[in-house]
């Protein structure tokens, strides 16, 4: 294996997302890679993705903590600030990320921006509008694709 | 008969820069009875205009220091442990390799030393530098960069302040010859825009295009535009 000279602070929290994982996220190690994490964030009630179960996937760079982790969503979500390719907005990620962050708060946001979407901060332009010419309609869409992709199955 | 005109601009070289800046920091740190570093950071903040850093000050002080981050007690006290947690790598690491900003978030050396590097080489936003800690505003000086930065960083952080003193300051330019490295200080309200550089550059103040008196600078844009677009040869 080649996580030998994993820095001591990503077996700490590792070691911690396991023990004391966070309500409604789980998060594990690919047996392989180490830095590589394999994360499920489940839809916050009240949102349009209560229900549902997001598979993500969570990589922490050479760099790490010095830099973010890199984060994608894999099951497709109808989110204004998520792309088609899972790709999330969010300033933790870029630049207001600050080594003194880790991957549990990381975590914690991505689920906090399921139940506060920002139209205002897009990423995927088309659905934006959708939510701010139509809220109703675009909440709609969301709740059909978590139905549709997100079912856990 | 000759006009005599008064100079309404300076050239700056570095020294001169340096010098400016010191006095300006030299002025807010003894009118405000802060530190050196304070001031700096202070009027970094407000474009480095001494009579701003001033009349926000006195004010409302307490304002100012929250929004720059100028705390005047910690937020964390330290308890007697020998031996503390850095809030980067989660090592316990003895008290002596323990640095903190004003409000006490404990960090080890040689993870300031990474942040602050990693900051500075993403460029000039390092001189806005906080405490790592998200939820903290503190803000990071050049005492601390000058005591944990790698060398070249530190040299780096150098230029960056003496650049913010001109590019952020309303009154400074840079002289926009290639390769010019002077400055020039121009003083508002004089009726001619026409600034010679000691590179022999002479340039328009305003419009930073080569000095076009008595042109206005509306008339030189469209002329530049006219000359630059390839219909108009045509037409011609």
């Amino acid at each position: 294996m080649a996580n030998s000279n994993l820095p001591r602070r990503i077996i700490k929290e590792t070691q911690r997302l396991l023990s004391e994982p966070a309500p409604g996220i789980s998060a594990s190690p690919s047996e392989d890679n180490m830095r590589y994490f394999n994360v499920m964030i489940l839809g916050p009630t009240q949102s349009p993705y209560e229900g549902g179960v997001f598979k993500l996937e969570l990589f922490l760079p050479e760099e790490y903590p010095m830099a973010a982790p890199k984060v994608r969503f894999l099951t497709k979500i109808y989110h204004p600030n998520i792309d088609k390719l899972g790709r999330i907005c969010l300033d933790i990620l870029k630049d207001k990320w600050s080594p003194a962050l880790q991957i549990r708060t990381v975590l914690l946001s991505i689920q906090a921006l399921l139940s506060a979407p920002n139209p205002d901060d897009p990423l995927s332009e088309n659905i934006a509008k959708h939510w701010k010419t139509n809220e109703a309609e675009a909440v709609e869409t969301a709740k059909e694709w978590t139905r549709l992709y997100a079912s856990g199955a | 008969m000759c006009f005599l005109f008064q100079q309404s601009y300076t050239v700056l070289k570095e020294e001169d820069i340096l010098h400016r800046q010191e006095d300006d920091v030299t002025r807010v740190s003894t009118v405000l009875s802060i530190t050196r570093v304070a001031a700096s950071i202070l009027l970094r903040h407000y474009n480095w205009s001494v009579s701003k850093v001033h009349d926000a000050w006195f004010a409302d002080e307490d304002a100012v220091r929250k929004s720059v981050g100028l705390l005047d007690k910690q937020v964390v006290q330290f308890s007697n442990a020998r031996e503390l947690t850095c809030g980067i790598c989660f090592e316990s690491i003895p008290c002596d390799k323990i640095i903190s900003a004003a409000c006490g978030h404990p960090f080890c050396n040689t993870c300031w030393s990474g942040y602050i590097s990693t900051t500075i080489n993403d460029g000039p936003g390092c001189l806005m530098l906080r405490c790592p800690d998200p939820s903290c505003r503190a803000a990071v000086g050049q005492d601390m960069i000058n005591l944990l930065a790698p060398g070249g960083d530190k040299e780096k952080y150098s230029r960056y302040l003496l650049r913010s003193y001109i590019e952020d300051n309303r009154k400074t330019k840079w002289c926009p010859a290639p390769g010019c490295e002077y400055a020039i200080d121009f003083a508002a309200g004089s009726g001619s825009f026409d600034v010679s550089c000691l590179c022999s550059h002479s340039f328009c103040w305003n419009c930073a295009e080569e000095a076009h008196r008595p042109v206005d600078c509306g008339t030189v844009t469209k002329w530049i535009l006219k000359n630059s677009a390839e219909s108009e040869n045509m037409n011609w």
